[in-house]
């Protein structure tokens, strides 16, 4: 598996065999990254990608994302479009060529 | 047509059968907080033939950082009050109706083209997506928080219910947000409301728009 720190915002999707993970907003703050690509030879859930990603970044962005179990309050994460919670949460299976968005949605009006 | 003196420097850009269409349509604003206060303005001035301003609200001082409608002089008093007031102070060209009342099951949805939805609240919005798509009526979100917010079209039987793309998202109390913009998302709410009555353009269907102003990112997730 690699990573490669995304700066291109006009691809809509992972390529080949890489799956690709944006930040926006002020996760790209906290995180201090707008994305990266991960290469996988298979399908790997939520869960995973978000403990390979902390490998490849060097510091534990589970702890951001997630609180134990769960998706953190305030983050929500689609993968190709679609909230994982209707998909199977954080064991929601993300194969080469995915795009996986991760936000904040802004509440206030 | 004669083209009311208004509307001049967007007529030509626009076209005379878009002006008609927005003449003739009538428009629902949910909340006339922040983003309603300049979607509510921005239709007003573009030419929208009626209005429906709905907020049970009155107006506080800590408002007016980013709610364009109001001034320290309409402390305590209604929302949607000073605001039909205000627009027809703008232009007497849009009919506007205001409903002093908060969004619930309870509310009577009227006969709307589109609806804008400019809550404060995830929990509000979702009620209000129900009675929408029950009405089968396009519904034009935004939202904001500190220097971000989202903007997404929802066209009942054709994309994700509003309920569907947030589910499980949970509220989380007022939290700071940038003036500027609360202003720059309404705008695109009320450009997005236009193009749907105009027909014209590529409207954020299926697509989720999130500006971030402190790093000028617009970014465009397809949902």
């Amino acid at each position: 598996m690699d990573e490669r720190r995304d700066t291109d915002r006009g691809e809509t999707k992972g390529t080949g065999n890489r799956i690709k993970i944006e930040f926006f907003a002020t996760l790209r703050l906290v995180l201090g990254v707008a994305g990266l690509e991960i290469e996988a030879d298979g399908p790997v859930t939520v869960r995973q990608l978000i403990s390979i990603a902390s490998e490849k970044l060097g510091t534990d962005i589970s702890a951001k994302l997630m609180d134990g179990d769960k998706i953190k309050r305030g983050t929500m994460i689609l993968v190709n479009g679609k909230n994982i919670h209707h998909l199977n949460g954080l064991d929601t299976l993300v194969k080469p060529g995915d795009r996986v968005a991760v936000f904040p949605p802004a509440g206030g009006g | 047509m004669l083209i009311n003196p208004i509307f001049d420097r967007h007529a030509g850009l626009l076209g005379s059968n878009c002006l008609k269409k927005l003449q003739r349509s009538s428009v629902l604003i949910a909340g006339l907080g922040g983003l309603g206060s300049t979607v509510a303005q921005l239709l007003v001035r573009t030419g929208i033939g009626t209005l429906h301003i709905v907020d049970h609200d009155t107006v506080e001082e800590s408002n007016l950082n980013r709610q364009l409608l109001y001034t320290s002089k309409d402390i305590g008093k209604p929302k949607v009050e000073i605001a039909k007031k205000r627009l027809a102070e703008i232009s007497a060209h849009t009919k506007v109706m205001p409903h002093k009342v908060k969004i619930d099951a309870n509310f009577d949805m009227p006969d709307v083209d589109v609806i804008v939805d400019c809550l404060d609240s995830f929990s509000d919005r979702f009620i209000l997506d129900e009675m929408a798509e029950e009405a089968d009526i396009p519904l034009v979100h935004g939202g904001v928080a500190r220097f971000h917010g989202q903007v997404t079209v929802i066209r009942y039987g054709l994309t994700q219910t509003l309920r569907e793309i947030f589910e499980a998202v949970e509220d989380s109390g007022p939290v700071p947000v940038y003036p500027p913009l609360v202003v720059a998302v309404a705008s695109i709410q009320a450009s997005e409301t236009v193009k749907l009555l105009c027909g014209m353009g590529e409207n954020l269907i299926n697509r989720l728009l999130i500006v971030d102003m402190l790093n000028n990112t617009f970014d465009v997730i397809d949902l």
